[in-house]
C-alpha cells in the first residue's frame, strides 16, 4: 500500500535472489528440452480433451511445466517425471473446475453439446462422436479414460497422475467405460462382439 | 453394475497403441480378443480414442503447433524471477507499512493527549483581539490583528503548532498515498 519506488540497491539484491531462484529448477535447459519434446503434446491433448478448451489448455500447460521445474522431484526416472507432470496438470484442472460454477463447467466443455452461437474460436472444434460424448462425462471420468486409453497408462500410473489409490482405478475405469459405451451406443456406435 | 475386468486389458491397450493391430498381434492374443467381451470393449474404446488423438493432431497443426521448449523455459524463468523479486521486496513493504502505522498512531496519541490545549488554541485564534479579550463576533479581525495574533501564538505555543503542522503534513501524505494506490488498483 505504501510502496515507494525501489532503490537500485534493492533491485540488485533482488536480482541476486532471482538468479538463485532459477537455480532452484531441478533440470537444466537441454534436459528440459528433451523432456518437453516427449511430453508436451500428450499433456496438451490430455488437458484439451478433459477441459474442452484449447486456450485454457495452453495456459495450464505453461503453468504445469513451471511448477514441474520448481518441484522437488525424488527421482530422475522419465516415467516418474511424466507422471509427476501429469499429476500437476490434473491438480490445476481440478483447481480450475472448483473455481467455476457447476453449470459453467458443463457448458465450457465440448461445444458439440452447445448451439452454434455458443462456439468460440478457442473452443475445441469437435467433429467426432467421442468428443461430444466426453463432454457428458464427469471431469474425473474423462481424465481416467484419456489416461487409460489415449495414453495407455497402467492403473498404477493413472493412480499417481490423478491422486487416487491404485485399487480405486479399476472400478472407476470400468464404470467410466460403461458410461462412455452407453453414450456412444445412443449415437449409433457400439463395440463389436 | 457388476464389475467385469480382464487381466489382459493393459496388454490389449498396449498392442493397439503399438500400431500393429491386427496383423502384428500374436495369434493367441487375437483369439482372446474375440472371446473376451471386456477386451472387445477395450479395443473399441481405444480405437475411438485413437481417432480422437488424430483429431487433436490436426487441431494442433491448424494452431501452428505448441510453443517451443525454449519459449516455455523462458516463461518459466521469468515467472520464477518475478516470484523471487516479490519475495525479496515484501519485507521492505511490511516495514514501511509498520512504520507508517506507528507514525499515524503516534500523531493520534499526541493529539488525544494534548487535545484540551489544542481546542483552547483554536478558540483563542478565532475569537481573541490583540488585547487578549474574546470577541462577540467571530468575523471581527483585521489582517494586521490576525498576523499579530499568529505571531503571539507562535512564540508561546510553538510545540502545538509543530504538532498541528506535522499532523496535517502526514495526513496529506497518507491521502496522496491512498489516492495513488486507488489509482493503480
Amino acid at each position: 500500500m505504501f510502496m515507494r519506488e525501489i532503490t537500485l540497491a534493492e533491485l540488485e539484491s533482488s536480482k541476486v535472489v532471482a538468479e538463485t531462484a532459477e537455480q532452484a529448477f531441478h533440470m537444466d535447459e537441454p534436459t528440459f528440452r528433451v523432456f518437453y519434446e516427449s511430453t508436451a503434446r500428450p499433456l496438451w491433448s490430455y488437458l484439451c480433451r478433459t477441459l474442452g478448451n484449447a486456450a485454457l489448455a495452453d495456459d495450464l500447460v505453461q503453468e504445469s511445466y513451471y511448477r514441474f521445474l520448481r518441484a522437488d522431484l525424488k527421482s530422475e526416472d522419465a516415467t516418474y517425471q511424466k507422471a509427476y507432470l501429469f499429476r500437476i496438470a490434473t491438480n490445476l484442472a481440478h483447481d480450475h473446475w472448483r473455481r467455476q460454477p457447476h453449470r459453467e463447467q458443463d457448458e465450457a466443455a465440448f461445444p458439440g453439446e452447445l448451439s452454434a452461437n455458443d462456439r468460440t474460436a478457442e473452443r475445441v472444434q469437435q467433429s467426432s462422436d467421442l468428443g461430444r460424448v466426453l463432454g457428458r462425462l464427469k471431469p474425473r471420468e474423462r481424465q481416467i479414460l484419456w489416461l487409460a486409453y489415449a495414453e495407455g497408462s497402467s492403473h498404477k500410473e493413472i493412480a499417481e497422475m490423478v491422486g487416487l489409490r491404485a485399487a480405486s482405478i479399476r472400478p472407476l475405469l470400468f464404470r467410466a467405460r460403461q458410461k462412455l459405451l452407453k453414450l456412444l451406443h445412443r449415437r449409433g456406435l457400439s463395440a463389436a462382439p | 453394475m457388476k464389475l467385469r475386468h480382464c487381466d489382459r486389458e493393459h496388454e490389449v491397450v498396449h498392442a493397439l497403441r503399438s500400431g500393429s493391430w491386427p496383423t502384428g498381434w500374436n495369434q493367441e492374443l487375437r483369439l482372446h480378443m474375440t472371446t473376451c467381451p471386456v477386451c472387445a470393449e477395450v479395443v473399441f474404446v481405444v480405437q475411438e480414442f485413437q481417432r480422437e488423438e488424430a483429431l487433436v493432431h490436426t487441431e494442433l497443426q491448424a494452431r501452428e503447433g505448441l510453443p517451443s521448449a525454449g519459449l516455455v523455459w523462458w516463461k518459466a524463468r521469468r515467472a520464477a524471477r518475478r516470484a523471487a523479486e516479490q519475495r525479496a521486496v515484501e519485507p521492505i513493504a511490511w516495514v514501511e507499512r509498520g512504520a507508517s502505522a506507528l507514525v499515524a498512531l503516534t500523531v493520534l496519541l499526541l493529539a488525544v493527549w494534548q487535545w484540551p490545549r489544542l481546542a483552547a488554541w483554536f478558540r483563542n485564534l478565532q475569537y481573541s483581539t490583540p488585547s487578549g479579550h474574546l470577541l462577540a463576533s467571530p468575523a471581527y479581525s483585521s489582517r494586521g490583528d490576525w498576523l499579530h495574533q499568529l505571531g503571539q501564538v507562535w512564540t508561546t505555543q510553538t510545540s502545538f503548532l509543530l504538532l498541528v503542522a506535522g499532523g496535517l503534513a502526514f495526513l496529506s501524505v497518507m491521502a496522496f498515498a491512498l489516492y495513488e494506490e486507488w489509482r493503480e488498483g
